[in-house]
C-alpha cells in the first residue's frame, strides 16, 4: 500500500541496464540519465559503502587506493554483483526523481539480453525491485532497440537489428511484435578494449588501462580499411623497463587489433541470416539491417558488415540511446494492453 | 580527398542548401564526383531504383521512415557529404512528420537527499498516531452505544474522571451530615431532657440505683430510647442524675448509644430519603448515564459487572442504561423493569419519577 502511494509521485521508467552505460528514459520526459555502469565501493573495516556512482565512479576506475574499489557490477549484459547493481539502480532511480520528499517507487521496464537465462532475468528483476520499483517489466534488448530505431516491428515484415553493446552483441530478426530468431554473443565494446590492450602489450610491450583503451577505440578505432589514417599519442607502462612510456598508435594498427572481435560479430550476423526463414530473409535483403548500440559508432563498421553480407546496412540515429528510447515507447504501450512484447518471467 | 572539396562546395553555395531537396543535394554531389548511379547503388547494396528514388525525392520504394532516413545518411556518407545537411533538407521537406522527438540528457546534479524520506516517515507516523487516538476516543465515547457529539467527548471524559472523586466527598458529606444531624438531635433533645429531668427528677432518682446496677436494664432502656425521644430523655436524665462515680460509665454508654443511634439513625434516615435514590446493580458491563431534574449529570460511566451503586438526586431522572438486560434498577424500593424499556439495541432511555 505504501509503495502504491509513493507510486503516485513517481514516473514510469525504462532502464537500459547495460554493461557499459545505464540509461534511464522517463515517461513523458525522455532520456534523463546516461551514466557509466560503474560503482565505487569504499571499504572501511567490515563496512562497505558506496563512494560514487556513474561518471564520478568511472573517473576512479583503475585509479583507486586500497580501500576503494571501482567496479562494474554488470558483466556480459548480466548482473555480476547483485547488491552493487541494486545500489546503483537505487541511486539512479532517486537521481531521476527531482522530488526528494518521497522515496520514489516507479514502474520500471528493464531491458535484458535475449539469451539471458531465467536466473539472470530473475536477478535483474529482483535487483530492480530491491531498488524500489513498484512493478518490473522485462523486455528483450533487440526488441527495444528495434522499437527505438523506429523499425516497423508490428508489421508482417522481417526487420533485422544488430545491437552492439558493451558486453554483448544481440542479433535479432523481428516480425509481428515477436522475435523470430535471436542470437546473443558475449562480444561487445569491452572486447574491443581488451583486444586493443592485448595488441598494445604484444606489440609495444606496454600496459594500458581500460580507460585508455576505450579512448583509443573512440578516437582512432575503425572497422574497415581505406579510410583516412589517424593517429593518437598514448602513455602506458613499459613492461620491460617498468617506467611509463609514450608511444603513437594509428588506425591501421587498431583495425588489426580488432580483426578477431569484428570477425566474430560478422560471423554471428551471417549465421543469423542463414537461420532466418526465406521470406524474412528476402525482406531483410531488400531493406537491410540496422545497427544500434555503442558499438555501431565504431567507424566504418556498417561498411564492413555491408561488404561482408552484401546487404544495406544502416546505423540507427543516436544508436547509444536506441534501447532506452525503445523501452520508453514500449512503456507507453503497456497501458494500451495491446502489447505482448514484455516477458513476464 | 573529395571530402573537404565537397563540403566547401556546399558551404560556398548556401542557396543550394537552403532550398534544395535532399535528392537534389545527393544527385548534384554524385554528378560532381562522377560516380555512376549503378556504382553508388552497388556500394550501398541497394537496388538502383531505390537510389534513383532517393535522388528524385520519391520514396515509394521505401515506406518506412526509419529506413528512409538511414539510406539518406548512408548515401550522404558514401558521397562524402555531411549527412546532417541532407537530413535537415529531408526534414524540411517532409515537414517533420516522421521526426523522432530527440531528448538530450538532463543533468540532475543534485544528490539524492535522505531528509525527505525521513520527513515523510515522520509525517506518516504522526498521521497514523493521530488516527489511532481519534479511533480510541471514538470507541470510548461509543462504549454505551450512544455516540455523543464530537465536541462533548472531551468534556465527558473529564466529567467522568471528576465524577469519581466527587462521589466520595458527597458520601463523606452525607456521613458527616448524618453525624451532625444525630449530634444536633442529641443537642436538641438534651435541653428538653433537662426539662424532663427537672420535672421527673424524683422518679429518676428513685429508679436510678436499681437501674444503674442492672446493666441489662440499661441495655433494655437503651433499646427503648431508640423507639422514643421520651425514653432517651429519661435515660439521659438517669445518667445525668447518676452518681459521679458512675458518670464515666454512663458517659461511655451515652457515646455507645450515640454511635448506635448514629448507625441506626442513618439506616433509619434512608427510608426517609429513599424517595430520590436509584439503586443500580450491574450484572453485566453497562454504560449508564443519569441526569436529574436540574439537568445535572449525577452519574455517568462504564460500569464493570458485579458492582452496585446508589444514586441520589432530584426527580425526575432521565436515564440512559446500556446493556439494559444486565442491569437491575430499584427506584423507591421498587424494581424497575429495564428490559421492557430497552430499545432494539438493548439500550433503555427513559425518565423516572415524573
Amino acid at each position: 500500500m505504501f509503495k502504491r502511494l509513493r507510486g503516485l509521485f513517481s514516473s514510469d521508467l525504462s532502464i537500459d541496464l547495460g554493461t557499459a552505460n545505464t540509461l534511464i528514459y522517463v515517461r513523458g520526459r525522455g532520456i534523463v540519465l546516461d551514466e557509466p555502469s560503474v560503482v565505487a565501493i569504499r571499504q572501511s573495516g567490515n563496512m562497505r559503502s558506496v563512494a560514487a556512482v556513474g561518471t564520478d565512479a568511472k573517473r576512479m576506475l583503475g585509479r583507486t587506493p586500497g580501500n576503494i574499489t571501482a567496479i562494474r557490477p554488470m558483466k556480459d549484459g548480466v548482473i555480476a554483483d547483485f547488491t552493487v547493481t541494486e545500489q546503483m539502480l537505487q541511486h539512479f532511480i532517486r537521481k531521476v526523481h527531482q522530488s526528494t520528499f518521497l522515496t520514489p517507487s516507479p514502474r520500471v521496464l528493464v531491458c535484458v539480453p535475449c539469451m539471458s537465462t531465467q536466473v539472470e532475468r530473475r536477478a535483474i528483476r529482483e535487483s530492480a525491485e530491491g531498488a524500489g520499483a513498484r512493478e518490473v517489466f522485462l523486455i528483450e534488448e533487440p526488441m527495444a532497440a528495434a522499437i527505438g530505431a523506429g523499425l516497423p516491428v508490428d508489421e508482417a515484415q522481417g526487420s533485422m537489428v544488430v545491437d552492439i553493446g558493451g558486453g554483448t552483441t544481440e542479433i535479432a530478426i523481428i516480425s509481428l511484435n515477436g522475435v523470430v530468431y535471436s542470437e546473443s554473443i558475449r562480444v561487445g565494446g569491452d572486447r574491443f578494449d581488451e583486444a586493443i590492450t592485448a595488441y598494445v602489450r604484444r606489440h609495444y610491450g606496454s600496459l594500458i588501462g581500460e580507460a585508455t583503451a576505450e579512448r583509443i577505440k573512440e578516437e582512432i578505432g575503425c572497422a574497415y580499411p581505406g579510410g583516412e589514417l589517424r593517429e593518437i599519442d598514448v602513455r602506458g607502462r613499459n613492461l620491460a623497463e617498468g617506467i611509463p612510456r609514450s608511444f603513437t598508435l594509428n588506425s591501421h594498427e587498431i583495425l588489426e587489433a580488432l580483426q578477431e572481435t569484428l570477425g566474430s560479430i560478422v560471423a554471428a550476423i551471417k549465421s543469423a541470416l542463414e537461420q532466418s526463414p526465406p521470406e524474412l530473409a528476402s525482406d531483410i535483403a531488400e531493406r537491410g539491417l540496422v545497427l544500434t548500440g555503442g558499438g555501431a559508432l565504431l567507424r566504418d563498421l556498417d561498411k564492413l558488415i555491408a561488404e561482408e553480407t552484401g546487404l544495406p546496412v544502416i546505423v540507427a540515429e543516436d544508436p547509444l540511446t536506441c534501447v532506452a528510447r525503445g523501452g520508453g515507447k514500449a512503456l507507453e504501450m503497456i497501458d494500451q494492453h495491446t502489447f505482448e512484447l514484455l516477458s513476464s518471467d | 580527398m573529395s571530402d573537404t572539396q565537397s563540403q566547401d562546395n556546399i558551404i560556398d553555395s548556401p542557396n543550394t542548401t537552403g532550398s534544395a531537396s535532399p535528392g537534389e543535394l545527393l544527385a548534384r554531389q554524385r554528378e560532381q564526383l562522377g560516380i555512376p548511379l549503378t556504382d553508388a547503388a552497388r556500394a550501398l547494396n541497394l537496388r538502383p531504383a531505390v537510389v534513383e528514388g532517393l535522388e528524385q525525392d520519391d520514396y515509394q520504394e521505401i515506406p518506412v521512415a526509419a529506413y528512409r532516413r538511414g539510406y539518406l545518411r548512408s548515401y550522404a556518407k558514401y558521397l562524402g557529404m555531411d549527412d546532417r545537411l541532407v537530413l535537415e533538407a529531408y526534414q524540411a521537406r517532409s515537414g517533420g512528420t516522421d521526426t523522432e522527438h530527440k531528448v538530450t540528457p538532463v543533468s540532475t546534479a543534485r544528490p539524492p537527499s535522505r531528509v525527505g524520506a525521513w520527513l515523510f516517515k515522520l509525517v506518516t507516523l504522526l498521521v497514523i498516531a493521530g488516527l489511532i487516538a481519534v479511533t480510541v476516543m471514538w470507541w470510548q465515547s461509543r462504549g454505551g452505544n450512544e455516540p455523543p457529539g464530537f465536541g462533548s467527548t472531551s468534556t465527558e471524559e473529564t466529567a467522568n474522571a471528576s465524577a469519581e472523586p466527587a462521589n466520595e466527598p458527597a458520601e463523606a458529606e452525607n456521613s458527616t451530615a448524618g453525624s451532625s444531624f444525630t449530634s444536633g438531635d442529641e443537642n436538641a433533645t438534651l435541653p428538653s431532657n433537662a426539662t424532663n429531668v427537672s420535672s421527673s427528677s424524683s422518679v429518676a432518682q428513685d429508679q436510678a440505683p436499681s437501674a444503674q446496677d442492672d446493666a441489662d436494664a440499661v441495655a433494655g432502656l437503651n433499646e427503648s430510647i431508640l423507639d422514643s425521644d421520651s425514653g432517651t430523655s429519661s435515660t439521659a436524665a438517669e445518667s445525668d442524675e447518676a452518681n459521679s462515680t458512675e458518670q464515666n460509665d454512663s458517659a461511655d454508654l451515652a457515646t455507645e448509644q450515640e454511635s448506635n443511634a448514629d448507625s441506626e439513625q442513618t439506616a433509619a434516615a434512608e427510608p426517609a430519603t429513599n424517595a430520590n435514590v436509584l439503586e443500580l446493580t450491574f450484572n453485566e458491563q453497562s454504560w449508564t448515564e443519569i441526569f436529574d431534574a436540574t439537568n445535572q449529570r449525577i452519574f455517568v460511566g462504564l460500569q464493570t459487572p458485579g458492582t452496585s451503586t446508589s444514586v441520589e438526586g432530584e426527580p425526575p431522572f432521565r436515564l440512559t442504561v446500556g446493556n439494559a438486560t444486565g442491569v437491575e434498577l430499584r427506584y423507591q424500593g421498587e424494581v424497575v423493569d429495564l428490559p421492557a424499556r430497552a430499545g432494539a439495541n438493548n439500550v433503555a432511555r427513559f425518565t423516572l419519577g415524573e
